[in-house]
């Protein structure tokens, strides 16, 4: 891509810039998010779980949105639900194919109002793990049936 | 009257009319400009992208929070340094306005960031309004979204991804050459 040192070393102290100035406006409560499976592949279904150090939260929103080296594509912001212990559940669908990782965070609304999460990242599998189509061993069967169907007709052509 | 009166003041007439209906065409300054919208300039100013006709522009959507888009900004830099003296006016405008409510505050900070970087970004930034009208028209796909506009406003170039300082410097050169 061309990039040089230079720019990976702007890009990363602007964006550390940008996002410490994003957490600064945490006051209320922190969270954590964790998200399941850790290391999710593209198009995959993944469930972000945010547990909240305060029990006044009430309501939640995860912003994410799906990118790679080249672009980020559509940024959504979806409502979590509330599973007990201050923690919000949402789970999602990654929907390109050529997303690398998915950047995430939370808005959350509490007695003293609207705050925000940290930005964060999670990388997405690069191995195609998620193309499995629920039936293994499908191709050996056709293999055994193909042995078998073989040696009944070689056996008829020793008969004759 | 007489006839011979009449029929010069007939022709006066029509010829008066005709030279009124031409001075009105004239007089109205239809701008046929091709890509059309209004944005936002961060300090809250609307502005037209028809006053830029004439120019050559580029086009840059973006979102704060998108690492490739401050990638592109660093490619935008160049391309700002070496063509500011000619034809050229570049407009990156905040398409994340809408979606999760990025602000003018925000871009604001990540100009001086760049700038606590020796980083100059000092074309003209604008934001998307909030039902996200530019988003949903221009940079539905993604963004960095980029735009090479001609003189006129009709879409020269365009592409959904970080793009290249030796490609936008050719695509520019072949509009303002």
């Amino acid at each position: 891509m061309g990039r040089n040192i230079r720019y990976l070393i702007i890009v990363g102290a602007i964006l550390c810039a940008m996002l410490s100035m994003y957490t600064g406006s945490v006051v209320a409560a922190d969270a954590t998010i964790t998200v399941s499976p850790e290391t999710p592949s593209p198009k995959s279904t993944v469930t972000f779980t945010a547990e909240f150090d305060s029990g006044d939260i009430q309501s939640v929103y995860l912003n994410y949105n799906e990118c790679n080296s080249q672009a980020c594509y559509s940024l959504y912001n979806k409502s979590m639900e509330s599973i007990g212990d201050n923690k919000f559940e949402v789970e999602i669908t990654l929907l390109k194919d050529d997303a690398t990782y998915v950047q995430y965070w939370l808005q959350f609304k509490s007695a003293d109002g609207w705050s925000s999460s940290e930005v964060e990242k999670t990388y997405l599998s690069t191995d195609s793990g998620g193309d499995s189509n629920d039936s293994p061993g499908f191709e050996l069967l056709l293999v055994v049936l193909s042995i078998v169907l073989l040696t009944i007709i070689f056996k008829i052509k020793r008969k004759k | 009257m007489n006839k011979k009166t009449i029929i010069p003041l007939v022709l006066f007439i029509i010829f008066f009319l005709i030279l009124a209906g031409c001075t009105s065409n004239n007089s109205e300054q239809v701008v046929d400009y091709k890509t059309d919208f209004e944005f936002t300039l961060l300090n809250g100013t609307k502005k037209n992208m028809s006053e830029y006709h004439g120019k050559v522009v580029l086009l840059d959507f973006f979102g704060v929070y998108c690492e490739p888009c401050q990638y592109q900004m660093l490619v935008l830099e160049q391309i700002f340094e070496e063509y500011k003296d000619r034809n050229l006016q570049i407009i990156s405008i905040d398409v994340w306005v809408s979606t999760i409510g990025e602000t003018s505050d925000l871009v604001i900070s990540f100009l001086q960031s760049a700038k606590d970087q020796d980083v100059y970004l000092d074309w003209t930034f604008g934001l998307d309004d909030a039902v996200g009208t530019l988003l949903n028209k221009y940079a539905n796909k993604g963004v960095p979204m980029i735009y090479i506009l001609d003189k006129n406003g009709n879409i020269y170039y365009s592409k959904n991804a970080y793009t290249e300082y030796s490609v936008l410097k050719n695509k520019l050169d072949e509009l303002l050459d």
